[in-house]
């Protein structure tokens, strides 16, 4: 056990991880409700659904960690996505039924979302240049939701528009996955990452100009907002040994 | 072999060149035009069905059909007549059909279903002016969407309440159920309108679309 020990520590201390600063940029996944769509209709009272509507979103960031040994380093990133509304038809179709008129004009902005989250990084080489980074990040996520507006017409006379304000919302998130590093040069790397986020933050949503009860009518959210990123990335490695 | 030069600088300033473009394309506004599907269900008919609060014997039915659909044929307003006593009330049900169909269709429990965007107006005329009341609960039609007032008369004695609510907050009334109150005898027409106020009913006239617009003749004797 001493033996064993005392090669780990020996091992550990003898070498230094490759630390590095980088960007990264990809395509995210929504899951769970959030990434859900659904067709709304209610033609007396209000109705809500856990459907976030989130469609595939995109992202950038920076990400860096500082290697105290071999294997384990502190780090940290910073991140921004955006993700559309999807199946939008799907939505205004809902607001169509639930107000049995000629024609529905819906439009929304984008889920804006941005992260800053510190914690450990975990670097093995595998082989040659090729080496796997795993991360636990927590930290914070702020997400600011749609703003949906929702113009109704029927028999050629424009009923108004009702919209469903954009609200934001800070909360506490963690960011966790793995990745390929390939150095392609000794001080430049580029990586190719999986990570897996969650947050949930509750969102109070106002809505303005609703005045008669029927439709999709969402003044509260409080459902996770967590899916999969894929990134690839650069970063400027120093501290080699 | 040729060298390759690497500048820091220039990989930041290009990554964050793609990161600012990456961005400024994803964070797109999406907007779609829904509109109706073909409709499958016509109105037809609409009935007035009424019982003598006093007299449940009593009950008085009129009808007003119009079977086109595209509403090029004249209406049907043989039975689009109400006799009604002096000085009495009653409560009425406005019933609405698609008769194209086999069975008939009740339109009026899908306004009923839809209640929260719908409502009925009744304006009976001959009318003074003093007696046109437009407020948020009246059933009067304002003269600027077709009610002629009548400086001499004879005007016709009836009065119009709807008795029904929706489920709006606060309550708006409906007007499927009404109480109709008669006065002397005469004789005039009753204008009978369906609002479609999507999002925007109010309680008065003036928001929305007409759904319906037809007129009964009305004796009080």
């Amino acid at each position: 056990m001493t033996a064993l020990t005392g090669f780990l520590a020996s091992s550990v201390m003898a070498q230094k991880g490759s630390s590095f600063i980088g960007v990264e940029g990809g395509v995210s996944f929504p899951t769970g409700n959030w990434g859900k769509s659904a067709f709304i209709s209610s033609t007396n009272g209000y109705a809500s659904s856990p459907a976030g509507f989130a469609g595939t979103g995109g992202f950038g960031g920076v990400s860096g960690a500082w290697f105290f040994n071999r294997h384990f380093g502190i780090g940290g990133l910073f991140r921004y996505g955006t993700y559309h509304t999807k199946d939008i038809n799907t939505l205004s179709a809902g607001y169509q039924d639930s107000f049995d008129v000629d024609q529905v004009a819906t439009s929304s902005t984008s889920y804006k979302m941005w992260s800053l989250m510190p914690g450990l990084y975990y670097q093995q080489k595998i082989w040659g240049r090729l080496s796997v980074t795993a991360r636990a990040l927590a930290g914070i996520t702020h997400t600011q939701t749609p703003k949906v507006s929702v113009d109704v017409t029927d028999s050629d006379i424009d009923d108004g528009t009702f919209v469903q304000q954009s609200a934001s919302k800070t909360a506490f998130g963690f960011d966790g996955g793995v990745g390929l590093s390939y150095a392609v040069l000794s001080f430049l790397s580029v990586n190719l990452r999986g990570d897996y986020f969650y947050s949930k933050p509750n969102f109070t949503i106002q809505n303005s100009e609703r005045s008669n009860a029927a439709g999709r009518l969402i003044d509260s959210y409080n459902q996770p907002l967590a899916g999969v990123n894929l990134s690839l990335g650069v970063a400027y490695v120093f501290g080699n040994k | 072999m040729k060298r390759v030069k690497f500048s820091f600088n220039r990989l930041v300033a290009g990554c964050v060149s793609v990161f600012l473009l990456f961005l400024s394309g994803c964070n797109k506004k999406e907007s779609t035009v829904t509109p109706a599907p073909p409709s499958n269900e016509f109105l037809t008919t609409v009935e007035l069905k009424l019982v003598n609060t006093a007299d449940a014997t009593d009950t008085v039915t009129a009808i007003w059909r119009q079977l086109d659909p595209t509403g090029t044929a004249l209406p049907d307003t043989s039975k689009a007549i109400l006799g009604l006593k002096a000085n009495a009330t009653y409560s009425a049900n406005v019933v609405l059909l698609d008769e194209t169909q086999t069975p008939a269709v009740v339109v009026s429990d899908e306004i009923k279903d839809r209640e929260n965007y719908h409502l009925f107006f009744f304006q009976p005329t001959p009318i003074s002016a003093s007696n046109l009341i437009i407020s948020n609960t009246s059933t009067d039609i304002p003269v600027a969407d077709g009610t002629v007032t009548s400086a001499s008369g004879p005007y016709l004695n009836l009065v119009v309440t709807r008795t029904d609510q929706d489920t709006n907050n606060p309550p708006l009334q409906i007007g499927l159920t009404d109480n109709f109150v008669t006065g002397a005898a005469s004789t005039g027409w009753l204008r009978v309108v369906l609002r479609h106020q999507p999002n925007v009913k109010n309680g008065t006239y003036d928001p929305g679309s007409s759904d319906l617009d037809v007129n009964f003749q009305i004796n009080i004797q």
